[in-house]
């Protein structure tokens, strides 16, 4: 017995096995059955289990059962494999190959067979049969190398071999301690290098190439390699495993930790505090009663926010994106309020005046009283400053019973204001729009949008044209915001939108919209205002006892005529209320009695007027014309004055007129020339004098082709020396061959010459159906006349009796300065003296 | 030796349980904790004739009285149940070497071919326990 017997069961047991196959080695068949197997290679002292269901093979079970050495020969198919019927021929299999010998066989009730064989040689397989019944072939058994013990270098790459498959136990952790047990005690290197072929993930081709490697050197450097190759698989593989282990620990933990909040929660009686609110939003959800797209959007969305940890940085933004859509008035309205009577009621209790804005307002009630579905206009309201547009929008939306809400778009720039930024973008918002809708809280407020005409637009894009949409009361029926991307259905809002000026607005957003153009008021209209509202409300704003101050007539007329110019009430209200504050003061310090404000108390409280109306002085020489001019802030006046001076064909113009007007002098100049004769001018004027042409203030620029009239009539004026007449303003553009064209902004330059004390008015044939517009009391006290060409201008525009006399003057001047050439003194003395 | 006939001898010998448990020990693959089990497992050999089944179990040590052949009728299961006793019995001794697995052993093999369960007839010979089963 040797030492090896008694420490290990395995190790005892080795001699007696190998010496009863080195017995078996010795009594091999020179021919034996062949069995063809798949991914199978035997080595030599191995053991096999096989099961086998086919019939060839179990024959040759049987057949080899009742020889005494009961042996038969494995080899591996190289071939691919095909389908059932198939049975591998001698090139299908490697012609090395082990001879084995069945150990156990058991029967199955299906008549398969359960066998154990064992490895009993490496054999040279030649000389094939046909498989039938089945393969056999010629057997060479391999002898192999009887290692010699001294061998240094067989013994290093044994003792390599051990230690590598120690490190491979050790980092696979999947071989049990008994095999690594039985591997560290074999003593023959043939086995060895046999055993340790078959761990670890070595493929059968590879077993194969050890089966073929009879020389034991060449095969444990072979085996070697092999092990060294699985080894460093496997602590790859424990490197990933490592590294995922980490992270997953992580999650893992804090998947705990937070498990083991919601039940310390639960026990606490706190609900998770995100499952309230994916219940609140449902709920929410519910009862906003969307559309059915907007619906699936909330939904889908809060089934994102259901399966997400509240500390994503998600979390926050589609919690928002939910707040927003279920807090929409998706289908939240208020009821119109369809008394006609009512309504009147309320918008003439709120502003005076504005007929054809309240008119068009009780319209639109009627009809909706009528069709229930009534697509909304779009109204536009157009006027100056202070005039009460946007005051207006909440009477109409009083009157209607409407939410009211109200945005500037003055200055707005950038096209995410009106629709909204993407939710993509950190901070992301809806526009404007849906801001406003969900201040409203109904879908069918009345939505004002002011100042539109002062709109901006650069490389953010342009905000006008995204109201494009939003103002078609086609498209907006599904209006998309960016932010929601959900439609929403505007055709139930009334938008009011309002600007000072209409040319600045885009053609097309123009086109949507109906315009009611609001324009300034009249004295007669202003005094009515301040009396019913501007008074009062000052009163109040300075604390004064109601009635403790009252306004005559006339003081009100002073200080709209001498302390105020505009179109609207601003600046009138503001007065008042200076007054009210100096008669507050006086109250404060004891004076109790009530004050009636008169004219000489307004200067006394306003100081001197500051706006002089100067008039019909300023017409006293010839030369000078009254012409009228639009502002955005109403109309006004401006004296057109004509100079000529010795020279030649110069014609030089100042005040900071545009390009437009500059051609309009030029044409009038023209108009003058070529009719020299008929007008009684000296032909040759141009040919001696320069022409000078000013309209004051210089300061302002002007332009447009509406003074066209208005030069002209000066130049003949001062050509003619016939005066104007001082109490007449005129408009109108003029053609080459003196026709006179239709301009725009009558109304507004109608009441500004009436402010200014103008009787008579020239319009062009053209306009008389704007000039219609003009409030009837105003055309009352007006004279107007409406001209189709120049000749009709010259007969009307001149003082008569003075006229001819003034005429005579100038005439002379300009006949001396004819005939004498370049005199120049005179004409500046002439000049100089009428003014 | 006695020859026993039941309907149903214990659980154990249902379908497919008895076959497990042949393919187990055949396989040497024990049931778990196999180390602490360390039973007697005799082998068998199983042979079909023209007009019998032929069973050789080896049972080295045991003694005739000692086994018992009993037939599950319902499962066609024939199972050898017995005891190798200590050859040394009570003698006082000490132990130089113990290899040798004695107490109680039972063996199940399930016969697929109908045999006559009357008609059995068992010998043990130097050590080899034979039945004869004549095919039914």
């Amino acid at each position: 017995m040797t030492d090896n017997e008694h420490t290990n069961h395995s190790a005892d047991k080795a001699p007696d096995q190998a010496a009863s196959i080195q017995d078996k080695q010795a009594r091999i068949p020179d021919r034996l059955p062949v069995m063809p197997l798949r991914d199978a290679v035997v080595f030599p002292f191995m053991a096999l289990p096989l099961t086998i269901s086919s019939k060839r093979f179990i024959k040759i079970i049987d057949d080899v059962m009742e020889t005494e050495q009961s042996m038969f020969a494995i080899s591996m198919i190289h071939a691919p494999k095909r389908d059932e019927e198939w049975s591998p021929g001698p090139d299908d299999v490697h012609h090395t190959g082990s001879v084995v010998t069945v150990v156990k066989m058991m029967r199955m009730p299906d008549d398969s067979v359960q066998c154990i064989v064992h490895g009993v040689s490496r054999c040279k397989l030649s000389d094939f049969t046909q498989p039938d019944p089945y393969m056999t072939a010629a057997v060479t058994p391999l002898e192999e190398d009887e290692p010699d013990a001294n061998d240094q270098e067989l013994q290093a790459l044994a003792h390599n071999l051990r230690e590598n498959f120690g490190k491979f136990s050790e980092a696979s952790g999947s071989v049990p301690a008994e095999f690594v047990m039985m591997v560290l005690n074999i003593n023959d290197l043939n086995r060895l290098a046999d055993v340790l072929s078959t761990v670890g993930n070595i493929t059968p081709d590879d077993r194969q190439r050890v089966l073929e490697t009879v020389d034991l050197r060449e095969r444990l450097n072979l085996v070697n390699r092999l092990l060294l190759k699985t080894l460093e698989v496997v602590e790859i593989g424990k490197k990933i495993q490592s590294k995922v282990k980490d992270s997953m620990d992580k999650t893992q933990r804090e998947y705990v930790l937070r498990e083991q909040m919601k039940q310390i929660q639960e026990e606490l009686g706190e609900r998770d505090e995100k499952s309230v609110e994916v219940e609140d939003f449902r709920k929410k959800i519910e009862a906003a009663q969307m559309p059915e797209e907007a619906n699936k959007a909330a939904l889908r969305e809060l089934d994102r926010l259901m399966r997400m940890p509240p500390s994503a940085a998600e979390y926050n933004v589609i919690r928002t994106y939910l707040e927003w859509l279920t807090e929409l008035p998706w289908s939240k309205s208020t009821d119109d309020n369809l008394d006609l009577k009512n309504a009147q009621k309320v918008l003439d209790t709120d502003h005076y005046g504005l007929e054809k804005v309240k008119d068009r307002i009780l319209e639109f009630l009627a009809v909706r009283r009528l069709k229930e579905n009534m697509k909304s206009p779009i109204l536009c309201f157009v006027g100056p400053p202070g005039v009460g547009k946007t005051s207006m929008g909440r009477s109409i939306a009083n009157a209607m019973g409407r939410q009211f809400t109200r945005m500037s778009l003055g200055g707005v720039r950038d096209e995410a204001e009106i629709r909204g930024h993407r939710r993509t973008y950190v901070g992301a918002l809806p526009g404007r729009l849906i801001h406003s809708l969900r201040r409203a809280g109904a879908n069918n407020p009345v939505i004002m949008m002011d100042e539109v005409d002062k709109i901006g637009n650069d490389f953010r894009g342009d905000p006008a044209s995204a109201l494009l949409e939003v103002l078609d009361p086609e498209q907006n029926i599904d209006f998309l915001d960016h932010y929601l991307d959900v439609p929403f259905d505007l055709s139930r809002t009334l938008f009011i939108v309002t600007a000072n000026v209409l040319h600045t607005i885009p053609d097309a957003l123009r086109d949507r919209l109906e315009v009611i153009e609001i324009p300034g008021y009249i004295e007669k209209e202003k005094m009515e205002i301040a009396k019913r509202y501007l008074i009062p409300r000052q009163t109040d704003a300075n604390g004064l006892p109601a009635k403790h101050i009252s306004f005559q007539d006339a003081a009100l007329r002073h200080i709209i005529s001498q302390y105020t110019a505009e179109a609207g009430v601003r600046n009138l209200e503001r007065e008042i209320g200076r007054v009210c504050r100096k008669v507050a003061r006086d109250y404060s310090m004891g004076k109790k009695q009530k004050v009636a404000v008169t004219p000489a108390k307004v200067e006394k409280y306003l100081g001197k007027p500051r706006r002089q109306p100067s008039k019909a002085e300023r017409l006293s020489v010839p030369g000078v014309a009254i012409g009228m001019a639009w502002t955005p802030v109403g109309g006004d006046i401006l004296f057109i004055e004509a100079n000529a001076m010795p020279g030649a064909k110069r014609l030089t113009l100042t005040g900071k007129l545009g390009d437009v007007m500059k051609e309009s002098a030029q044409i009038a100049l023209t108009c003058v020339r070529a009719n020299a004769k008929k007008l009684g001018v000296p032909e040759d004027f141009h040919e001696k004098n320069d022409i000078h042409i000013h309209v004051p203030a210089g300061a302002i620029p002007k332009d447009g082709p509406s003074a066209g009239v208005t030069l002209f009539t000066a130049l003949v004026s001062l050509l003619t020396g016939r005066r104007v007449r001082s109490d007449m303003s005129m408009t109108g553009e003029i053609s080459l061959r003196g026709q006179v064209l239709p301009v725009g902004g009558i109304k507004e330059k109608v009441l500004a010459a009436h402010r200014a004390g103008v009787k008579v008015i020239l319009l062009p044939e053209k306009n008389k159906v704007d000039y219609e517009e003009v409030p009837a009391e105003v055309r009352k006290q007006l004279k107007a006349h409406f001209l189709k060409n120049l000749d009709q201008l010259v007969k009307l525009a001149f003082e008569e009796e003075q006229g001819k006399k003034g005429a005579g003057k100038v005439r002379e001047i300009i006949k001396k300065h004819g005939g004498a050439g370049g005199k120049k003194q005179p004409v500046k003395q002439q000049v100089a003296k009428d003014k | 030796m006695l020859i026993i006939r039941k309907q149903c001898i214990h659980k154990g010998t249902g379908e497919g349980e008895c076959l497990q448990r042949m393919v187990n020990e055949f396989m040497q693959i024990g049931p778990p904790l196999s180390m602490l089990d360390v039973r007697m497992v005799p082998k068998c050999d199983i042979y079909e004739t023209q007009d019998a089944v032929l069973i050789f179990i080896e049972l080295p040590g045991v003694e005739e009285q000692d086994i018992q052949i009993a037939f599950d009728i319902e499962h066609n299961v024939i199972a050898i149940y017995g005891r190798r006793e200590n050859p040394m019995g009570e003698t006082r001794k000490r132990i130089l070497q113990k290899e040798t697995v004695t107490g109680p052993f039972e063996k199940m093999l399930k016969i697929n071919i109908p045999v006559d369960t009357e008609g059995v007839t068992a010998k043990l010979n130097n050590g080899m326990l034979k039945i004869e089963l004549p095919k039914a």
